[in-house]
């Protein structure tokens, strides 16, 4: 699966990209909005798994605007800090797939990853 | 001695008085705010501001930024307030009766409609067209207001009156805003149950020659041009040290109209912006706090020291004089409206040091100066003072303010560090020399003229137009 | 004449200071660029260790237990890293790292994280910092015993739980919930200073990454002293349902707080049942103007048809605010609640008229 993660820490960024190359996925990285945005116009990823605080445009912006353009042929898995409630429920009116809160394991993202081949 | 000898003496140590006497309030605020950078700094390494864009119990927000003629940059402004993560957030944008095509830029992308929206009048204000709401979900915490023209003021409270939360941040439309500016800024209204946090306020910096993409600071750099090089030794002065220093005192009294945080309750019960004066920001502030005192309610006036805020500085003189004009009728103006509290224990701090201190520093200060320099020049003319003496308390002041400027670039260099390159630095100590030259002597002038002006009871805003930002990508 | 060299004296002394501050400016400034670039160096050698730690697991899984392998196979530390250990502002940084990337991965791949920080020996330092006379130092221990789970030092933590300072106060508390789950607000039964609602926040996402159980507690909170602990214990009553406390709630709607009644009112909206908008009814005229407020955008969840008399009446009111909360209330009442709303003798006339098409259209 071709896969973007946008995610704006460095180290997050890294780890993802490790763990889910190591699962066999294709990895692409942007570290803000608007790369994201640009990314997923031009190299149209199968899954984009982002997380919801970053410059330029936020995580739900970014699910608005994919699922209005491409609909179910691009998946999305927002990733973020605590989930409250009212926030979950925007990213799912929105459209994402999925919502993984931070903390997270690994493994689970992994798996959870794995059911929208 | 003659009669003449005496009165020179005395005036002559009347202005050695009044110069020792602000140096030594200078040297007070520098060395006071120290420590409470250093506090925040410590602090704030411990803080997750995020939690706070995520949670329900976040305190209700919304943003209130009023344009006036902004068509060239309002939908890239727009867009950049729209990529705050906030979820107890509302974005209020108010067209201040543009003459330009704002309006219809801001509906054709938001894909806008006028929505039925009743807007509770509490604080009176010019009327209201309409009120617009996005049909995208994406934009779901726009608000654009449109009204009748009327100024700054009359839009922020138009703001206030659409506004549906408790906290309202109030910002300048063009304005960049750091990644966590809101989180910051809003954080100090949940710290304390002491005291009721009535405002808060930012830094602004200047944003002149910095790289900006879409809305965000990619790159700081020293403004190329001579007259923003030396506001931002300024602002640096003003914010790090000057305001740092009240706010740990308690006795902050202005909070910069380009980006400060307001109890909304508050600021109702005071009756919203003045649109009378043209220093609107200042005497919110000052009314709002002597709402307070008066009621006896334990308060507080918050400031946080990063950088959170860029916005562009005048870069010609004909501009920057017209601001600095603005700027003193307007402290005049609040001072007048509230003189009840000079020297008035009943107000504590507030009556006895803040309102006194501005009453000397900003506008004593300047007329006192002036007439120094119109006195002194007199006598030099007819030899009947002391060259020597006149000099030598010139260059005593003026080293004091190089040193006070240079000083303000330490801390910097120590907190912030924002002027990295070696060569900006340099240039930035180069500035404190000419600074009070040229910058200074600048503002004494306008600020005579101000003074002036107000006598003759004109009140014009003092139109002040945008150079708009110049990166160097564009060349 | 005495006093005349004092200005000039003043600017040269002014003029040595200026250059000793400029020279100072510029050198430190030049150190700083060197470490910046020093830093880089580090934060990557950081986050490649700390990656290898998180997916450790994985790559060695020969079904031995960790910590039985001798300490040189456990995690390869390369040379590198063990001579940048000894660097104390290294060691800072990373154990900083290490404590943020905690709080991003859970599972496995977090005890790896603490195991990686015992590795290091970075919990050797953990002790001094805790009797260091800087708050900072000790807030900075308490965070890293917290947030890292190092049971050996958790006794150490409860000594700080109403400390005169802030800090040290929120991160010993924090704390004690990583350890302990809901058992560790017990510090609440004794809390003496104000609990901030920033604080609050930070306590109840704690509390949102533990599995739901049925704590106790809350019962002893509800009767605080401390009204900051009452208005907390009024938050974990609406968060986790705790409807059983039923009185309780009922007698912090009487209290003399309006912050605290303000939150009971708000815990009566999640408990809709047919005594709870009486209830509210008969609190509203001796409430404050916030709170009358708040009662009334309860009561657009938790009102009957037998509320609306009460509602209507309320359309007559001076205050606009409560006009548009009561119209709220009583057209959430369905078709018929908008029927009566359109009744009323002003509907034609602003504000009303305004009011009602705005609901209509919001409810669309």
């Amino acid at each position: 699966m071709k896969i973007l993660i946008a995610e704006d820490d460095e180290l997050m960024l890294k780890t993802l990209e490790f763990r889910l190359k190591r699962d066999g996925h294709q990895i692409l990285l942007a570290k803000d909005g608007r790369q994201a945005l640009e990314i997923i116009e031009n190299d149209l990823p199968d899954l984009v798994i982002t997380d919801i605080m970053m410059p330029y445009s936020t995580g739900l912006e970014i699910v608005g605007s994919v699922k209005q353009k491409f609909g179910d042929k691009i998946k999305v898995i927002i990733l973020s800090g605590m989930g409250q409630e009212s926030v979950i429920l925007e990213a799912f009116r929105l459209g994402a797939d999925d919502y993984i809160t931070k903390p997270f394991s690994p493994n689970e993202l992994s798996v959870r990853v794995s059911r929208f081949k | 001695m003659s009669l003449q000898d005496i009165f020179n003496v005395a005036i002559s140590s009347l202005f050695l008085g009044y110069s020792l006497f602000l140096m030594c309030g200078y040297i007070f605020i520098g060395l006071y705010s120290i420590g409470e950078l250093k506090k925040y700094l410590r602090k704030n390494s411990f803080t997750n501001y995020r939690l706070l864009a995520n949670s329900a119990e976040a305190p209700k927000i919304s943003i209130i930024a009023p344009a006036y003629n902004e068509g060239a940059n309002i939908i890239e402004n727009v867009r950049s307030l729209m990529s705050i993560y906030y979820s107890n957030l509302e974005i209020i944008i108010v067209n201040d009766g543009s003459k330009d095509d704002s309006l219809e830029k801001l509906i054709n992308s938001y894909e806008l409609y006028k929505a039925e929206f009743f807007v509770n009048e509490q604080i009176p204000t010019k009327s209201v067209r309409g009120v617009y709401k996005s049909r995208n979900s994406i934009y779901s915490k726009l608000l654009v207001v449109d009204k009748e023209n009327g100024g700054k003021a009359d839009a922020l409270n138009v703001g206030i009156n659409v506004s549906r939360n408790d906290y309202i941040v109030c910002i300048d439309v063009d304005c960049i805003l750091e990644q966590d500016a809101i989180l910051k800024l809003v954080k100090p209204f949940l710290e304390t149950n002491k005291f009721r946090v009535i405002a808060t306020g930012g830094v602004v910096r200047i944003a002149n020659s910095c790289e900006v993409v879409d809305g965000r600071l990619v790159k700081v750099h020293l403004p190329k041009q001579l007259l923003p090089r030396l506001q931002t030794l300024e602002y640096i002065r003003a914010f790090l040290l000057g305001r740092m220093a009240w706010s740990r005192l308690g006795g902050l009294m202005l909070i910069s109209g380009a980006f400060g945080a307001f109890d909304k309750e508050i600021a109702i019960k005071c009756g919203g912006y003045n649109h009378k004066t043209v220093g609107e920001d200042m005497e919110l502030v000052v009314r709002m706090r002597r709402y307070m005192e008066e009621n006896r309610i334990p308060y507080r006036v918050s400031f946080i020291p990063d950088p959170l805020c860029w916005t562009e500085a005048p870069s010609t003189f004909q501009i920057l004089g017209r601001q600095r004009n603005r700027w003193t009728r307007g402290t005049i103006e609040t001072l007048k409206m509230h003189k009840v509290m000079f020297f008035n224990p009943k107000y504590h701090l507030m009556g006895m040091l803040s309102y006194p201190y501005w009453f000397a520093f900003e506008f004593l200060a300047p007329i006192i100066e002036f007439v120094g320099f119109i006195y002194f020049n007199l006598f030099i003319l007819f030899g009947e003072v002391n060259v020597k003496f006149a000099l030598s308390l010139l260059l005593m002041v003026y080293s004091f303010g190089v040193l006070y400027s240079v000083f303000g670039i330490l801390m910097e260099v120590r907190t912030y560090n924002q002027y990295k390159d070696r060569k900006d630095t340099l240039k930035l100590l180069l500035a404190t020399l000419i600074e009070p030259l040229i910058l200074h002597s600048f503002g004494v002038w306008h600020a005579i003229m101000g003074n002036i002006d107000l006598l003759r009871k004109k009140s014009s805003w003092g139109e002040m137009t945008r150079a708009g930002f110049s990166t160097p990508k564009k060349k | 004449m005495p006093g005349f060299n004092l200005p000039l004296l003043g600017a040269a002394f002014f003029a040595i200071l200026i250059f000793i501050l400029a020279v100072y400016i510029l050198i430190y400034q030049r150190l700083i660029r060197d470490t910046e670039a020093k830093y880089k160096r580090w934060d990557f050698i950081a986050d490649h260790t700390i990656r290898d730690a998180i997916f450790f697991d994985e790559s060695t899984s020969n079904d031995t237990d960790a910590l039985s392998v001798p300490e040189s196979e456990k995690l390869n530390i390369p040379d590198r890293l063990k001579r940048l250990l000894k660097n104390k502002k290294f060691r800072f940084r990373l154990m900083k790292k290490i404590l943020y990337a905690k709080s991003d991965v859970s599972g496995e791949a977090g005890e790896n994280l603490t195991n990686l920080y015992r590795l290091l020996e970075l919990d050797k330092g953990i002790d001094k910092m805790l009797q260091s006379k800087s708050w900072y130092l000790n807030a900075m221990a308490i965070q890293a015993i917290g947030v890292l789970e190092l049971k050996e030092f958790r006794d150490h933590v409860f000594r700080f739980a109403n400390n005169k300072r802030g800090l040290i106060r929120v991160e010993s508390q924090n704390a004690m919930i990583k350890f302990d789950g809901f058992e560790g607000l017990r510090f609440l039964d004794t809390a003496t200073y104000p609990i901030t609602e920033w604080q609050q926040i930070k306590l109840l996402d704690e509390l949102s990454h533990l599995p739901d159980e049925h704590f106790t507690g809350i019962e002893i909170w509800l009767k605080s002293v401390n009204d900051t602990v009452v208005i907390f214990a009024l938050k974990l009553v609406r968060t986790y349902y705790r409807f059983e406390l039923y009185d309780q709630i009922l007698e912090c709607l009487k209290h003399k707080n309006q912050e605290v009644r303000r939150q009971a009112i708000l815990v009566l909206k999640e408990l809709p049942n047919p005594q709870t908008a009486p209830i509210l009814i008969s609190l509203y005229p001796g409430e404050t103007g916030k709170n009358q407020i708040l009662i009334l955008f309860v009561m657009s969840f938790v009102s009957s048809d037998e509320d609306i008399p009460f509602l209507m009446n309320l359309l007559n009111d001076e205050n606009n605010e409560i006009k548009i909360n009561a119209a709220k209330a009583i057209a959430s009442l369905g078709p018929y609640g908008m029927d009566m709303l359109e009744s009323h003798p002003n509907v034609n006339a602003e504000p009303l008229s305004q009011i009602i098409a705005q609901i209509k259209e919001e409810s669309k």
